[in-house]
């Protein structure tokens, strides 16, 4: 990694934490007595989550994006080229789908949420078996494993309630920034063969 | 390729080409210090570090991949390890960015080589000769790959499998790569190690054969992969063969520049002289282990009747150290005159790719110069 690298993994940690601050302080405030149309809706947790779609869409488009235009330049000539051109179309249309989600109870988010959690604790605990098989150290990625599955299966069980879901997405942001600055201190181990 | 290969290979070519001992171990002990020769062991020895010719994985760690770090890092890689076989290369699908990428592909008897090669004879010392033998071997290792960073055409998938000889067929044998750096490569068992699956385009995990691990550098396999490029059209990789034409064309490619000749012809190759030892060369080449030192020592030492000094890189340091700041001196040592290869060889490289109407590699130092004057009258 280079020094820029690392400062810029910094900065992206930083506003993580901003970010996931922001979204618990917003989560226990309630805005429905304010007098602005659809102000009723606005109740403890909801903003924040509207917070957390805004952004959610926001991330998810520009790769989407940006897998598109590097099918459309680049990968449609590679062999297996038309992953990219999916991965853009998925994260394109997960973008626009989490943008109509907006209006849209709160359950629907959660179980989107909560699957994105199942898939990478499921990474995990892959990653976990492999790193077993070939003699690493792998009891980190599967304790990471065991908590985001656990983390996704309390939002599951706590589908309707916004506050929960902020908390879970605060936790998310909070976890991701610790391992970026820890990433940013470990000296990467990675092979290149050219 | 290997240091069994660009060491003590190199080293057989060259006493087969006429060579003496010595000057055979000057070859060798040069084609060797390409995969040694990176910027941290320069800033050691106080050398010029646009002399590098490889780079550590600590290097490619922390190199930039924005423009100019890109260029530099193909500089490097397609200069010595990559020769490009083809920088006009006919190709109609694709963008102006994709195309470039493409025509940097390895492979032999480019027009490149002869360059090299060219070099190597105006240059006319052990070290040039040396350097150029190891880019001619890697252009035959390194076939179907090339020495920038790049998905879409260094990447490989699971459609990879080595082509093993059993009771007279030959078996597909499914290959799958392993990620952890630590791991032994054993092709007993077939395990063997490459780079993770990035797909960011120029992540360097993505840079040359990485992602087909270690396989190009071992001259006993065969095995068939749709490389990223062709479009899911399967290639048939058959190292043995290549290897063995590799060591042909460095014989013959030795025996010119030691006859002083600038004669060199791509797709020749110097069989007659390797036929006495042919049977002997195969067998080395189809051993299925990854180090096949202790056999081609053999060989040269057969061929010399003298004992090959092992690779040392320690050798070159004490005799450049030696010339203190006496530029001739420094100049005129072997790592002096390995580095004045080395510059050529990269200037080489930038040149012809940017005639070819690519930035990859970097502008050339002469067209900077030039809008630089073309400025100045404009003003």
């Amino acid at each position: 990694m280079t020094q820029w690298q690392k400062l810029k993994n910094l900065i992206f940690a930083v506003l993580e934490i901003l970010f996931a601050a922001l979204i618990l302080v917003l989560r226990d405030k309630d805005f429905s007595h304010l007098n602005i149309p659809g102000a009723e809706r606005l109740t403890q947790g909801v903003v924040s989550y509207y917070l957390i779609m805004t952004v959610f869409m926001i991330v998810m488009l520009i790769n989407g994006i940006r897998f598109i235009v590097f099918y459309f330049t680049m990968a449609r000539f590679m062999t297996g080229g038309r992953g990219m051109l999916y991965r853009g179309i998925l994260y394109t249309d997960l973008a626009l789908y989490t943008l109509s989600l907006n209006s849209v109870p709160v359950n629907y988010i959660m179980t989107y949420v909560t699957a994105i959690l199942i898939i990478s604790g499921a990474i995990n605990l892959f990653q976990a078996f492999d790193i077993l098989k070939l003699g690493g150290f792998w009891q980190f990625k599967l304790v990471q494993g065991i908590v985001t599955i656990g983390l996704a299966f309390y939002g599951f069980t706590h589908l309707h309630q916004p506050m929960v879901l902020s908390g879970i997405c605060a936790i998310a942001l909070i976890y991701d920034a610790i391992m970026q600055v820890i990433a940013v201190f470990t000296p990467t181990r990675i092979i290149t063969i050219p | 390729m290997n240091s069994d290969f660009h060491y003590y290979a190199t080293y057989c070519a060259a006493v087969l080409a006429g060579y003496s001992h010595e000057e055979a171990q000057e070859i060798c002990y040069s084609a060797q210090l390409a995969d040694h020769c990176t910027r941290t062991w320069l800033r050691k020895i106080d050398g010029p570090e646009t002399a590098a010719t490889t780079q550590l994985q600590s290097e490619l760690i922390s190199a930039r991949t924005d423009l100019a770090g890109l260029q530099d890092i193909t500089r490097i890689w397609s200069a010595f390890h990559f020769l490009p076989r083809d920088l006009y290369a006919d190709i109609t699908r694709g963008s102006r960015r994709f195309k470039n990428k493409y025509r940097l592909i390895c492979g032999p008897n480019g027009d490149l080589l002869k360059k090299t090669v060219g070099i190597a004879r105006k240059r006319n010392t052990l070290q040039a000769i040396g350097l150029a033998m190891h880019v001619l071997a890697d252009t035959w290792a390194h076939t179907y790959f090339a020495g920038t960073p790049s998905l879409v055409i260094n990447n490989t998938d699971y459609n990879f499998f080595e082509l093993r000889e059993e009771n007279h067929t030959l078996k597909r044998i499914p290959i799958v790569f392993g990620h952890n750096p630590a791991a032994k490569e054993d092709p007993e068992t077939g395990a063997y190690t490459g780079s993770i699956f990035q797909a960011n385009e120029n992540s360097i995990m993505n840079l040359g054969h990485g992602r087909a691990g270690h396989l190009p550098d071992y001259s006993f396999i065969r095995y068939a992969y749709a490389p990223s490029w062709d479009r899911y059209d399967e290639i048939i990789k058959d190292n043995p063969h290549d290897y063995l034409c590799a060591f042909a064309q460095m014989v013959y490619a030795l025996r010119l520049l030691h006859e002083e000749s600038d004669d060199f012809r791509t797709d020749t190759y110097a069989w007659d002289e390797i036929r006495p030892y042919e049977r002997r060369i195969r067998k080395i080449l189809a051993a299925r282990r990854t180090d096949d030192s202790a056999d081609w020592k053999e060989l040269g030492e057969d061929l010399s009747s003298r004992e090959i000094r092992p690779f040392s890189l320690e050798l070159f340091e004490r005799e450049y150290l030696s010339a203190g700041s006496d530029l001739a001196a420094m100049l005129a040592s072997a790592p002096g005159k390995f580095f004045t290869a080395a510059i050529d060889q990269k200037a080489m490289l930038v040149k012809e790719t940017e005639r070819s109407g690519s930035l990859l590699a970097g502008r050339s130092q002469n067209s900077e110069e030039q809008n630089a004057a073309e400025k100045e009258e404009k003003r």
